[in-house]
Parts: structure tokens; sequence; C-alpha cells
């Protein structure tokens, strides 16, 4: 028997799900206009230019000590300096500027506002100089966590890794969800601890060209997959099982980076737990998800002039398989 | 000598699960300096695969590195009707296995009343865990996760243009980049590695020959960033 959407757990407040939301046409990207996106990060990345290449998913222009990729599929362009990140001996970064603060998850460290707002200018004023600069609809400055543990398991020191400054977009006044969309420049500190060496980045922002409003599922429809799914063959007893939903997040899905996207339509980014479920060697497993649930149906999409093949998938080899059943 | 990799997914009617995992292994098992030597899918993923069992050899830990798809907890990854937990009794790489990947959500959890150090007892001469501080998602396009970690990780190192040049990070760059491709911005990847005197593995490449195992005296570090 499996869970019904009264059955459900809800531990967030659900968006609230339109009767028709907007659909987004993307635009094929101009793998031409990424030339001067290349060069720039070259140069930001500082290392030597050896030639370019074809790689699986576009080009690479670089040598061995750095790359730029640039992505066929979406546009995207990502650049690494690998000496840089191999440069250090471990995960710790000294930074001058930074601050020790804890919240209910323990200790953690962030930028000080000073050498935040100079990373900030800095990737704003690369982003602009290098053609990919958009509207951004957020923009965080964050700092990787370390920590050291001894043999026991206990802390013995943490800190501040490597910074990174985070933008997010919108399309049609949407928020953009999922890996398709975002700006991520990734900073080391400088020998004196100022901001900023930049190790690597990534940005990946289709274009739009049209919206076209269509019938949403109703959120009960929409959870449909996640209550019908199985559970890794556990047998899952509504009656004594529950499905925890902690967060749900309306926005349009952005694809990854590698996958050919003409549209972007509305979806809800889902976490959730499965408690109490008893397995075959009598224990409780506690288990978590985080899933994406559409909330345009194929067909809608369709008749709207929506359609996406998805991948080509590898085959399997099917062995006793008559030929022609 | 080859290195030995392998794939263990469930996909519970998502088979993108199953391509994270099998990505990995298949683009790497495409190298001559890699065999892709163990596959196992849905009710073939056994715990005993995983915790020491009497008279069993662990599969896993016939391979160098795996990649494994399937569900999780701070304490938990998910084996065909059951679980693996920190309290089972974990050798990996008493024989062979130093890199253990994962997507299963909230692994590698660290916070101040949940230490990732919980999964320690686990390395008997594993060199890294890769996974999640948080949750990490499927059904949004995630099935080259494995792929991509795997192209980084050692491809590109050996790849047919390698000559002209190639792209050589270190494993814990290459989960990041990987998850940074198919994850949004509200997810953070993490890792969990051990280090030895003389056995450093901070800048440890997947590519590289057998290194020494971190067995005495070691210490571990953790780490996370964003997507």
């Amino acid at each position: 028997m499996p869970f019904t959407f009264a059955d459900l757990d809800i531990r967030t407040t659900l968006p609230d799900i339109p009767a028709s939301a907007p659909v987004v046409s993307l635009t094929p990207p101009c793998i031409k206009d990424r030339s001067r996106a290349v060069e720039g990060l070259t140069k930001a990345l500082g290392f030597e230019v050896r030639g370019t290449v074809d790689v699986p998913h576009g080009y690479a222009v670089g040598g061995p000590s750095g790359q730029v990729e640039v992505f066929y599929a979406s546009g995207a362009v990502r650049g690494r300096n690998t000496d840089q990140l191999s440069k250090f001996e471990d995960e710790r970064r000294r930074w001058a500027d930074v601050t020790k603060d804890e919240d209910h998850d323990g200790v953690f460290f962030r930028l000080g506002d000073a050498a935040a707002q100079r990373l900030t200018t800095s990737s704003m004023r690369l982003l602009d100089s290098i053609g990919l600069s958009g509207d951004h609809a957020s923009l965080t400055v964050t700092l990787g966590q370390w920590a050291r543990l001894d043999e026991s398991g206990a802390e013995i020191d943490s800190g501040p890794g490597r910074a990174t400054v985070q933008l997010g977009y919108e399309a049609g006044g949407i928020r953009l969800i999922g890996p398709g969309a975002k700006t991520n420049f990734h900073y080391d500190p400088d020998d004196s601890g100022e901001p900023g060496i930049m190790a690597r980045f990534f940005h990946v922002l289709r274009g739009t060209e049209g919206v076209k409003d269509l019938r949403m599922l109703t959120i009960e429809e929409a959870f449909q997959p996640l209550l019908t799914q199985t559970w890794s063959g556990l047998k899952v007893d509504p009656t004594s099982a529950k499905m925890a939903i902690t967060s749900a997040t309306f926005g349009l899905l952005a694809l990854p980076a590698d996958v050919p996207q003409t549209y972007a339509a509305p979806a809800l980014v889902v976490e959730g737990r499965l408690e109490g479920v008893l397995a075959e060697d009598g224990r409780l497993v506690e288990l978590r998800f985080g899933q994406y649930l559409p909330l345009a149906n194929a067909k809608g999409l369709a008749d709207a002039g929506f359609a996406s093949s998805g991948p080509v998938l590898p085959g399997s080899v099917v062995a006793g398989r008559a030929r022609g059943r | 000598m080859s290195k030995y990799v392998g794939s263990w997914w469930i996909k519970d009617g998502i088979d993108d699960r199953r391509l994270e995992a099998e990505g990995f292994a298949s683009t790497l098992g495409g190298l001559a300096q890699f065999d892709w030597t163990q596959n196992h899918g849905d009710s073939g993923v056994a715990k005993s695969d995983f915790v020491t069992t009497p008279n069993t050899t662990q599969r896993t830990d016939s391979v160098d590195a795996l990649q494994m798809s399937s569900h999780g907890n701070p304490t938990t990854f998910l084996v065909w009707g059951g679980s693996v937990t920190t309290g089972d009794a974990i050798d990996f790489g008493k024989s062979d296995l130093e890199f253990f990947a994962t997507h299963a959500c909230d692994l590698l959890e660290h916070t101040a009343t949940n230490s990732v150090g919980r999964w320690i007892p686990a390395f008997e001469r594993l060199h890294y865990m890769l996974g999640f501080h948080t949750s990490s998602f499927s059904g949004g396009g995630q099935n080259s996760r494995g792929q991509w970690f795997a192209l980084y990780a050692a491809w590109f190192f050996y790849w047919p243009l390698a000559s002209f040049f190639s792209i050589d990070v270190p494993i814990r760059e290459a989960w990041a980049e990987a998850n940074e491709i198919v994850e949004g911005s509200n997810v953070q990847w993490a890792y969990l590695r051990a280090e030895a005197p003389g056995a450093p593995t901070y800048n440890e490449r997947l590519r590289e020959p057998e290194a020494t195992d971190p067995v005495t005296n070691r210490s571990f570090w953790t780490a996370r960033g964003t997507c």
C-alpha cells in the first residue's frame, strides 16, 4: 500500500502552486560568444595556454597547469588553475580577515565583510569584462569549512577553506532551481592572507527568449512520483512508517551544463525523510532523500510546443532473448 | 597494473541513479589503466559487500575505487532490503579499497553534536570517503555525476590527447567539480580523508599508482564546500 498525500508529515511550509505558471523558452548557446570569456579566464586564472582541443562536452583551451572548458550543450564555462588546486598541503587557508561564528550546528567561519566585499567587487568586474554578467538574483560569499579529527573522532581543530562568491539567477521573475543556473568563483588567499587567487570558476546560465503559461499539476499530483516509488527493497508500511517533508521550494528547473535544454519548466525541489521502516533484519531504518518533482505534465508541455527526448542512453546486453520478441 | 573500479546502485524507479554509479566505472573502464570489475544493482547490492561477514569476501574490497548510489542518513547508507550503519563491522580497505564515493544524503554531515568521526572506524586502510554534508538530489539530471567524477579524477589525464595537455587534479577537486555540474547551489559536497606520516593524501590522485596506505598514527580531515 503506497503512501498518500494525506499520510505526509509536512514539517515545512509548502509553496503555493499556482494553477498556471510560466514555462520559459531557452535560447541555444552561441559558442562563438564564449571566446571573450575563455580569453579573459585564462588570464584571470593565470596559466600558460598551449592550445585548443575538442573534449567530449565541447572544447577546452589551456595547458598542463590550467584549462578553460566550454560546454556546447549550454554555453557553460568552467576554468581551473591546476597548480593552484595542488598548491597547499592540507585544507587550511589562512585568510587575514575571517570571523568565527557559532550556530546550532557548531562553529563555522566566514570571511570578514571587507574581504568579502573586495572579492565580490573583483568577481563582478571580471564577470562583466568577460561578457558573462547577467542580472543575478542572489549573491553570497561563503567559506569552505574543514575540521581535523583524531583517531577517536574528536575534533582537534577547525577552520576556513576556500572562499566562494556565488551568484544565483531568475527567469521570468521566478527563481531558477537545480544545477544549471549559477556562477561560482572559488578563491584561495594569497601568501599574505588577502583575497584572492582564483583557483576555479564555473558559470552556467542559458538565455531566455519567451514565456508561455501552462496549467500546473496540483501539489497532490506533483508528489505522486515520490509517494509511489520504491525504497531499496524495504517493505514500507504507511501505517507504521512516516514520510516527512522537511523542505520544498518552487522554481524553474535548470538542468546541468552538459544537458541540452530548450525550456525550463516549473518544479519543486523537495527534501524529506522516511522514518520507522522495519528492515528484514529487524532494524528500524531512517533514510533521507532529495528529489526534483516536475509540476508540468509531459502532455501539457508537448501541446504547448515544449518537448524533450531526454538523453540517449547506452543500451545493455540482453542475454537469452529470442530475436524479434 | 590496472586499478580496479566498481559500481553499486539502487534505482528505486529513477534510472539516473544507476547511470550515476555505472558512469564512474564505465568511463574509467574505457582506459587501459583501469578495469571495471564489479557492477551490482538493486537486489544485487548486499550488506555483505560492505560489512565484514564470516566466510565472505567483501566485493567492495576487491576494487580500488567505487561509486555507489543509494539513500542514506548521517549514520547509515542503504543496501537492498536493509542498511549499513556506523555500528557495523566495516573495514574498508582491509584488502584494496582506497576511495569510496556515494551520493547518500547527509552521510558526511559534520556538526558539533554529530561528528563525521563516526565513520572513522570504517577506515581500515581507506584513504577517502566522498559524499555530502547535506542532501544530494535525484530527478533533475544528476545521471552524469559519476562520469564527471571519473573524467576529472583520471580520464582527462590519460585521454587520447594527453600528449597535448592533460587535466590532472586531486580526487577531492574532481569530486567537487563533478558535483558542481550536477547539483544546485543548495548542496554541499564533503569528504573525510585519512592521512599518516609517510602517507599524505590531500593531493592524492586517482590516476596515481597504488599509494602508501594511511594505517598507523593517523589523523583525519573533513572538508565541505558549496556546489
